[in-house]
């Protein structure tokens, strides 16, 4: 008889990138609740606006490349990108920017370069980069979670807002808080009041702040971190990246706080704030661009965590994820060239 | 800080890089003893040796009893084949290979009488004193002829291993058996660890390494202590033995692995565990040793794991070696069809096989028949998303996405530069890609090109220095003529002096004077130079040599005539006084002496005309003469024909004169 022929090895774990991204998103969950928690309804839309236009877009140029649409769809990769950028967006963002930035993100940063494996960047990043740079007013204007708390927007105001826009006036009303400050958020109010002379702990007394760190951002950090130590403990990452970043960050903080304690922010402050753990455990660990041997990635990490501290503290943008990853990004092919394993059997890399 | 040997006494393990966790599913296979299966009616014993080191010494129709030797070679590395039960030889050709490229070998076909006489040279087991009483040689010997090869998998020669170069310090009994499904070695351990522990008694007696480490993997309980009872009943020395425990990991059973993690050594790249003085053996080789040494038994049959969800009987048996592959699946029950898999080997390394005619080999260590979906459904390949967990799981801590990266493109220079060599193909990268990427099959082909390209560059470097050769050759030869005929030309210019030069002008000259007076003479007999003209006309075609040669001949006739009829003359003119007989003496006297004197005065100016012609004539009368030879040649000889026939008239007219005068 003659029998079907296959190469080794004929057993596989079956474990396939869709299941992988899936469990990544399930990960991200926790977060992304505790976000919607603080900021209201026009998260939840940004999201799923977010998602809409990515799968669109992806499908759209699947069919033009003339691959295989619904099976690559399946791979959740676009859905991933979505939620990125659908939480990096502020809530009340008018609907255009999210629109913008997802079909940035899958038409031009991804399959133009190939698609799925191919992208030098983090799609998700470079399209908030682009956005940040295009308009930084919509960009940053997130409302505090204080004022969400006082005046909360039902869903049908927050589509109003997101989609209508509202008067000028109504939205510069609603973003004013009490005391009469377009709010911003705990980095960039801190990065304000530094600028203007007061210390850094005078600033964290601000109602924006509570017990040091930002109000509702500690929890979304917490609740990042718990999603990503989850993913670690089921394998869905490595800890080399997130451990890398977050020790570089911290180190470099405690180095710059111990030297200059009343212009900086503590490492915790640094580790808690902003994006800090959904970009240690959900973004720079992409896999697709990011440095790929064990020391290559605790290598690539760290000097996310020090670019981050560079631009927080020296540079003209409050948090700063986005343009670290997109740096090391670039510098992941060069980080894996000359941190090739040593071979089984080999005195040293030749 | 600890020595190797203690740390070895002491059990300390170290950590190989990468490694996999696959279900294992052995207990598909181990839970019931090794039986045997009826025989088959054919058994097909390739002889891939035959024809490249090794003679077959037996022929179509023979009877061969059971361990027949079959082959004979006296190649070092000579593995005899022999025949794996009793009955006739019907065949002896090329059948169907076990091999993944299902290529056909020569092979003994042998027609079983269902006897299974055994042949006479195996004998009841000797005594460990008798054993004790062989020498090392002779072990060597008896190993070699039993035809022992690692039964491992890699099928190397036994009897090389145990006769290595440098001193080995570490003997490692492989007994680890990582690749799941499989549990060939784990049964032989529970049931025959006697037997084993003899075979490795003679291991160690033969290379008598400082330590020697049966290392067993920690699923197979059953085994470790069997083993561990068998050691201790041993007279192996009970220090410098010991059976360690290994954890569980895909792939510790490769040699590497293990030494790696039982030494906390690597085999340096492209080298062999010998020159680390390590010698590793599997432990169904130590129990084949142990047969061959002790009751000269040689290696015709091994415990081979069929298993499988396509395999009602799965279980362990003991194969005789060459038996067809489908006897075994009609025996244990197979329920796949033709769209099923045959593996030989385990799901992680073994290869899938096209033709089940083909025979079970002395590395066949499994014949796995997994079910439709049993291992791994079909997936397609998605593009890779460099997770990066090959690189993790890899056990030669290679990069196989960048491996595969470069042998995708084809960059197979790139490939060699990320040690694709090193790449041992135990599939672990394969098996957690998570975008279903046939790994291993992209190394095997880069690896496939990379040695036909070395080959054909070999090739090419070869033809051209062939081709370098042989224009230096050409050079040389052309050179060496060269050189040959200038050195003769002037050995012919050093050796000719001047007098010879002049020896050969003179030469030259003569012959052309004697050319020219023959002109003369021509000339002065009209009559028959206007014949000779004629006909010299009619033979101008005629070749240049024989003319001279005719020429010369002529002129030498000439000459001769001239002297003859000197002498005549002479002889005539000394006579002169008794001679005359008719006519008044005197007169004729005086008329024969006129006649001579003016031949003579005659052959004196052609002399004279001859020299004068020759000198005025000079290096220009060479053309001309060669334009003329013909015609002068003809000439020459018809004028030496008239001087000859006058010269002989003249003559004959003296003698009748003289002869007369006698009378």
């Amino acid at each position: 008889m003659a029998f079907k022929i296959a190469s080794s090895p004929h057993l596989s774990r079956r474990f396939q990138t869709s299941t992988l991204m899936q469990r990544v998103l399930l990960c991200a969950l926790p977060g992304v609740a505790v976000q919607c928690y603080f900021f209201g309804w026009g998260t939840i839309i940004q999201l799923l606006l977010a998602i809409c236009v990515a799968l669109f877009c992806e499908a759209s140029v699947l069919t033009l490349r003339k691959r295989p649409v619904l099976a690559t769809l399946k791979d959740n990769s676009a859905l991933l990108t979505a939620l990125f950028i659908g939480i990096a967006v502020p809530p009340l963002a008018p609907w255009w920017l999210t629109l913008i930035g997802a079909m940035f993100a899958i038409i031009i940063v991804k399959h133009l370069y190939g698609g799925l494996g191919h992208n030098i960047f983090n799609p998700a990043m470079a399209a908030y980069v682009m956005l940040l740079i295009s308009f930084p007013v919509q960009m940053t204007s997130w409302v505090a979670p204080s004022v969400i708390a006082d005046q909360p927007l039902d869903i049908l105001a927050s589509l109003q807002m997101i989609f209508i826009g509202g008067s000028p006036l109504e939205i510069s009303a609603y973003k004013m808080g009490f005391d009469g400050i377009a709010m911003a958020t705990p980095l960039d109010t801190l990065k304000t009041d530094l600028a203007m002379g007061f210390t850094s702990t005078e600033s964290l007394t601000k109602s924006i702040f509570s017990d040091g760190y930002g109000v509702g951002w500690f929890w979304v950090n917490m609740a990042y971190l718990a999603g990503g130590l989850a993913m670690i403990k089921m394998k869905l990452i490595r800890w080399h990246i997130s451990t890398g970043l977050l020790g570089a960050l911290y180190i470099c903080a405690s180095i710059g706080f111990i030297l200059n304690p009343d212009t900086q922010a503590g490492p915790l402050f640094h580790l808690f704030s902003g994006a800090t753990m959904l970009a240690a455990f959900f973004i720079a660990t992409d896999p697709v661009t990011a440095a790929t041997s064990v020391r290559g990635r605790l290598l690539f990490g760290a000097l996310i965590g020090v670019l981050v501290y560079i631009i927080r503290t020296y540079g003209g943008y409050p948090d700063a994820y986005a343009f670290a990853i997109l740096l090391a990004n670039l510098c992941a092919p060069f980080i894996d060239h000359y941190m090739k394993p040593r071979t089984y059997g080999h005195r040293s890399r030749s | 800080m600890l020595t190797l040997f203690e740390h070895i006494d002491k059990g300390t393990l170290w950590r190989s890089s990468g490694g996999i966790h696959p279900p294992e599913r052995k207990n598909l296979s181990n839970r019931k003893p090794i039986k045997t299966l009826p025989l088959a009616d054919e058994y097909v014993v390739p002889l891939p040796q035959v024809g490249e080191s090794a003679v077959l010494i037996v022929k179509q129709g023979d009877y061969v009893a059971k361990g027949a030797i079959l082959t004979k070679g006296t190649h070092f590395g000579h593995l005899a084949a022999h025949a794996p039960t009793s009955g006739h030889i019907s065949c002896i050709e090329e059948r169907p290979g076990n091999h993944a490229s299902g290529l056909a070998v020569l092979s003994c076909v042998i027609n079983a009488d269902g006897l299974d006489t055994h042949d006479a040279n195996i004998h009841p087991p000797l005594s460990s004193n008798e054993v004790d009483q062989l020498t090392d040689k002779q072990l060597l010997t008896k190993i070699q002829q039993a035809g022992i090869a690692g039964l491992g998998g890699a099928a190397f020669p036994t009897h090389i291993k145990l006769s290595p170069a440098s001193d080995i310090e570490l003997v490692i009994i492989n007994g680890i058996e990582c690749e799941p499904y499989i549990t060939a070695d784990d049964m032989i351990m529970r049931e025959e660890s006697d037997e084993i522990l003899n075979g490795i008694a003679i291991i160690h007696r033969l290379l008598a390494p400082k330590r020697l480490i049966i290392a067993i993997e920690d699923n197979k309980p059953e085994a470790i202590e069997e083993m561990q009872h068998a050691l201790n009943r041993s007279s192996l020395p009970k220090e410098g033995v010991r059976i360690t425990s290994i954890p569980t990991l895909y792939p510790s059973g490769g040699e590497k692995q293990l030494i790696q993690i039982l030494t906390g050594q690597e085999v340096p790249s492209g080298a062999i565990p010998a020159q680390l003085g390590i010698v590793v053996q599997n432990v169904a080789t130590a129990y084949a040793i142990n047969q061959a040494i002790v009751r000269n038994v040689p290696l015709i049959e091994r415990v081979v794991t069929v298993t499988g969800d396509n395999i009602q009987r799965a279980g362990n048996y003991w194969i005789p070696i060459g038996t067809p592959i489908s006897h075994v699946l009609t025996q244990t029950q197979f329920i796949g069809d033709e769209h099923d898999k045959v593996i030989i080997g385990g799901p992680m390394m073994g290869y899938a096989l096209h033709n089940d005619n083909a025979p079970t080999l002395k590395g066949s260590n499994c014949i796995l028949l997994p079910a439709r979906d049993e291992l791994a459904p079909e997936q397609k390949e998605l593009p890779c998303v460099r997770c990066g967990e090959c690189a993790e799981v890899c056990p030669a801590q290679l990069l196989p996405q960048q491996l595969f990266w470069h042998a995708k493109a084809q960059e197979y220079d790139k490939a060699t530069s990320f040690n694709l060599a090193d790449c041992i193909e135990c599939g672990c990268c394969t098996y957690v890609c998570p975008s279903e990427i046939p790994l291993v099959e992209y190394y095997r082909i880069a690896k496939a090109a990379i040695k036909a390209e070395a080959e054909e560059k070999k090739q090419a470097e070869l033809a051209k220095q062939r081709f370098d050769l042989r224009t230096q050759r050409l050079e040389d030869e052309k050179r060496a003529r060269e050189a040959k005929q200038k050195a003769s030309a002037q050995r012919r210019k050093s050796n000719m002096s001047s007098s010879d030069k002049d020896a050969v002008a003179l030469a030259m000259a003569r012959i052309k004077a004697k050319k020219a007076a023959a002109n003369a003479q021509a000339d002065s007999t009209s009559t028959t130079s206007t014949r000779a003209g004629a006909e010299t006309e009619t033979e101008t075609g005629s070749d240049h040599k024989r003319q001279d040669i005719s020429a010369a001949v002529a002129r030498a006739k000439a000459k001769k005539a001239a002297q003859k009829s000197a002498a005549a003359q002479d002889v005539t003119a000394s006579n002169i006084t008794s001679s005359m007989p008719e006519t008044s003496a005197p007169a004729d006297e005086r008329q024969a002496k006129i006649a001579a004197a003016v031949a003579r005065a005659k052959a004196k100016k052609a002399g004279v005309k001859q020299d004068a012609a020759d000198s005025s004539t000079g290096i220009s009368a060479e053309d001309t003469d060669t334009l003329n030879a013909p015609v002068d040649d003809k000439k020459a000889r018809i004028a030496a024909a008239v001087a000859k026939a006058k010269a002989k008239k003249a003559a004959l007219k003296i003698s009748n004169n003289t002869e007369h005068d006698k009378d």
